[in-house]
């Protein structure tokens, strides 16, 4: 069964007649599953959800908790890891097309009715036709002539992603440090003792990270006249901020960790045991 | 003494903010003779050690989880942690968990590669991407099992056909373990990988993650640490090279300057102008 799914769900080279009839196949199977849901009663849709989420669940914790190897025999549930690893990524990858689907409706809408800003829809729009179909072209037909000329289909999807996006999402980052610098100068004004405190850390920390700053007293030599460590080589800037890295912001650092943790494991055994209430869980929207 | 005018040092335009920092910025990036002096943090040095040390006769992982947003930090720390492993002719994996990741990561090793003359599945392996949601479990059966959990490379070819997967068989045969990431993620390499198996583990995040895993230098699990384009630059430093992330590095320290002196500007401001209206009052 194991060497079934895993021959079945493994990957295979593209242009592949099998790859192909794997490829119908898997959307008919999906396709049926998700009629199977929808022509099943309200009330029990929810509980094979949940149901579903349960065993998917079940199995990734008895797969982590069992021991790799005891003695001869190795962990029964490991080979099925990579059958359901895919099985996941391909659920994944049903959630984004709905996701998808809804984000092109909406704004094809705001397109038809004109709503403000719908200009922007038609750049999203145009964006996504053009990523969708070069992208497809570049994995499958990268040598493809586009409208019979010398450009080819790799050739235009390199331009769109290298050129264009990764550089608008480069951009998108970049801008940040303009409204990080106006924020700095606006907001931060020393009005308590804690601010102060903050301050200060906050100085020696940016002064410590950059050569501006360590530049002010690297004259301070890190060895003695023996060759020894010199003690005064502490108060550097650039150690005085390690000190405040390591001993100051370390336990704070490990106390949040642990609450987040431990909220992250309240949040999945809620999910896992489908506990949670509100829109997209209990509640149909 | 005019309280206006304190008032009028806090409350700067901010267009004319905008338009100084982008000098600042120009001046350090293009102005060739200005050359900061670069004093390399200690986790980098510990990071730049931890290349040193990496047995020559085990492969070095390399695992991505960064993409174009964040290439402004982590291209350039790829470029330098590359040029490192493939200066001490260390064989390399690498693996991406961000869909993006692939294309990013292999602009900067397809170069270099021609440069160090690095020949694919000798030198050097691709593994693909798997998905993040499968992140963990992948990880934890990657431990255990490497080519039953990699199976083929990139390019659906069986990892077992290339020189360089020849006596891999699980994270025994890893003698470092890289992650280059814009995101909260070397918790699970330390958790699942590096703690069982006690590879060391050296990370390069972006800047704004840093804080976050200093505690885990503090204990041990990291050996080295690249915080974002600073990291790079003070790497580039210790490989004696100087690319975009050197000259980032000092546009960085202007624009530190830049934002220490506002801050300054705001809060003389502040005092003086409460002290104008205290003087008023009485």
């Amino acid at each position: 069964m194991g060497h079934f799914l895993h021959n079945f769900f493994g990957p295979v080279a593209h242009r592949n007649g099998v790859y192909y009839e794997k490829l119908v196949f898997g959307f008919l199977l999906v396709f049926a599953l998700l009629g199977i849901l929808q022509l099943a009663p309200r009330r029990w849709r929810k509980t094979i959800i949940a149901l579903v989420t349960f065993v998917g669940g079940l199995y990734y914790l008895a797969e982590f908790l069992y021991p790799y190897q005891t003695g001869p025999h190795k962990n029964p549930f490991t080979p099925y890891l990579d059958f359901v690893t895919n099985a996941s990524a391909v659920i994944t990858a049903f959630a984004i097309g709905v996701g998808t689907f809804s984000l092109l409706s909406l704004h094809a809408r705001n397109i038809v009715r004109r709503r403000g800003s719908w200009g922007n829809s038609i750049v999203l729009l145009a964006s996504f036709v053009a990523m969708t179909v070069f992208g497809l072209l570049n994995e499958y037909a990268p040598h493809l002539r586009v409208f019979h000329s010398k450009v080819t289909s790799a050739q235009v999807y390199n331009v769109l992603f290298m050129g264009g996006y990764t550089n608008l999402t480069s951009a998108m980052f970049a801008v940040i440090a303009f409204y990080i610098a106006s924020a700095a100068y606006r907001a931060f004004r020393i009005r308590s003792a804690e601010a102060g405190l903050l301050m200060a850390a906050a100085l020696i920390v940016m002064l410590g990270s950059v050569s501006f700053g360590t530049v002010l007293t690297s004259w301070i030599s890190l060895t003695g006249p023996h060759g020894v460590e010199n003690p005064m080589a502490n108060f550097r800037i650039e150690n005085i901020a390690q000190w405040l890295m390591m001993q100051v912001n370390s336990p704070a650092q490990r106390g949040i960790l642990f609450g987040l943790n431990l909220g992250w494991i309240a949040v999945s055994l809620r999910l896992w045991l489908s506990l949670e209430r509100g829109s997209y869980f209990d509640t149909e929207i | 003494m005019n309280p206006g005018i304190w008032q009028r040092a806090q409350t700067i335009d901010r267009r004319v903010i905008y338009v100084i920092l982008l000098l600042f910025i120009f001046v350090a990036l293009f102005d060739k003779h200005l050359k900061l002096p670069i004093i390399p943090a200690k986790q980098t040095i510990d990071f730049y050690n931890a290349v040193q040390a990496a047995p020559s006769d085990k492969l070095v992982l390399v695992s991505g989880q960064w993409s174009p947003s964040t290439r402004g930090e982590n291209q350039w720390q790829a470029q330098a942690i590359f040029t490192h492993l493939m200066r001490r002719r260390l064989k390399f994996a690498m693996i991406g968990f961000d869909p993006q990741n692939d294309q990013v990561t292999r602009a900067v090793v397809e170069p270099l590669a021609k440069q160090y003359h690095y020949v694919y599945g000798v030198d050097y392996i691709d593994w693909g991407f798997r998905p993040y949601g499968v992140f963990p479990q992948f990880i934890k059966s990657l431990a255990n099992d490497i080519p039953g959990t990699v199976i083929k490379d990139r390019d659906d070819r069986p990892i077992g056909s290339f020189p360089i997967m020849r006596g891999v068989k699980n994270f025994q045969d890893i003698g470092l373990l890289i992650e280059i990431t814009g995101s909260g993620t070397a918790e699970f390499w330390m958790g699942l990988v590096q703690g069982a198996h006690k590879t060391p583990f050296a990370l390069a995040c972006t800047a704004v993650m840093a804080p976050t895993y200093y505690p885990y230098l503090d204990s041990g699990q990291l050996v080295g640490m690249l915080t974002g384009i600073k990291g790079a630059g003070d790497y580039e430093g210790l490989l004696d090279t100087s690319t975009f992330g050197t000259r980032a590095t000092g546009a960085l320290s202007l624009v530190y300057a830049l934002i220490i002196l506002l801050i300054a500007l705001g809060n003389f401001g502040y005092y003086m102008s409460k002290f104008a209206e205290r003087k008023k009052a009485t």
